[in-house]
């Protein structure tokens, strides 16, 4: 399943993501920028866990995976309990004061429709947010790494070589 | 990070602008944030109160990530919501550096976009100092690198310029 997912080095924390979602659904932004220590932020957001929580304890099952695997609120089923911010590991469910309903991240389900990828990703503008199956980026990492594992080995071959000579 | 003052006071800014301006402040998120709060949300809020209290009329307050990105500032200017409100604006304030300020001035080739940003250098941010330093000024500047760098408000006076928000 292919997820919204962090590479946390190349966060700035420009909140850029913040400001995508927030203009994408009309309201507030889904996701969250923490800073630690005023240097080191951290971009959070749903991760549309495979045993989410929040879908687990909703009392009137408002929570549900639709066909892109995204853990999504029904509005019109939702009570506004807040169980589900409560059992979220990363606390990222939302209380909005105006619908008294919870809001979260549906993964930008009708950008997906149209074959586009969520706003957060899109504007990200350092490419700290990556959308894909966990296995494809890890293959992409892998051979990222493989290419500087080859770049060292070519060098220290060359002094080898060099020295042998 | 980039260092950015101001080469406007208060004053001098409301010099440029008329009463019937639609104004949009606009700001980037990153480095300016850093530079004594010249940018960021904070700052948008607090120019926008102030103006408003003066009597001027700020449509919209625009918060960027990075302006130096043209892809994200050229967004703003075909996607709704803020294609209509940058259409209706006459002046944006930018609270960015010298970058961000042309890409403003290449997307929005109509509106008037007030020459706020003085870009002095590269700075650092410690928790040491609690502040960002500019440790390598660009050579117009006639200032010399120091790894210690410089705070922003020596900056400022020495360059004739301002330090921070509006």
């Amino acid at each position: 399943m292919k997820k919204v997912y962090l590479v946390p080095n190349r966060c700035l924390g420009c909140e850029e993501c913040i400001e995508a979602c927030s203009k994408e659904h009309g309201d507030t932004s889904r996701n969250y920028v923490l800073w630690i220590d005023q240097v080191y932020p951290v971009q959070l957001r749903c991760s549309h866990c495979e045993d989410a929580p929040c879908m687990r304890i909703c009392p009137v099952e408002a929570i549900k995976r639709n066909e892109h695997g995204a853990v999504v609120i029904d509005e019109s089923l939702c009570i506004g309990c807040g169980y589900c911010a409560l059992v979220c590991p990363f606390g990222i469910p939302k209380f909005a004061e105006t619908t008294k309903k919870v809001v979260k991240c549906d993964m930008c389900s009708d950008r997906l429709k149209e074959g586009e990828v969520p706003v957060c990703v899109r504007n990200c503008p350092t490419m700290a947010l990556q959308f894909g199956e966990i296995g494809e980026l890890e293959d992409e990492r892998r051979k990222r790494l493989a290419k500087k594992v080859l770049a060292v080995g070519t060098y220290l071959r060359e002094i080898i070589t060099l020295q042998e000579a | 990070m980039i260092v950015t003052l101001r080469k406007l006071s208060y004053d001098d800014l409301k010099a440029q602008l008329k009463k019937d301006d639609k104004i949009v402040i606009w700001s980037c998120n990153n480095c300016v944030k850093f530079c004594n709060g010249f940018g960021g949300r904070q700052a948008m809020a607090s120019l926008k109160e102030k103006l408003e209290k003066d009597g001027y009329n700020v449509i919209h307050t625009e918060l960027i990530g990075l302006s130096c990105v043209l892809d994200l500032v050229h967004l703003r200017a075909i996607e709704e919501p803020t294609k209509t409100i940058f259409e209706e604006a006459t002046v944006i304030i930018p609270l960015a550096c010298e970058d961000g300020y042309e890409n403003l001035k290449y997307v929005f080739k109509k509106k008037r976009i007030i020459d706020v940003p003085l870009t002095v250098g590269l700075g650092v941010f410690s928790t040491e100092f609690g502040a960002l330093r500019l440790t390598v000024p660009f050579e117009n500047t006639g200032l010399e690198k120091k790894i210690e760098g410089i705070p922003l408000e020596e900056v400022a006076k020495k360059l004739n310029a301002h330090a921070g928000p509006f």
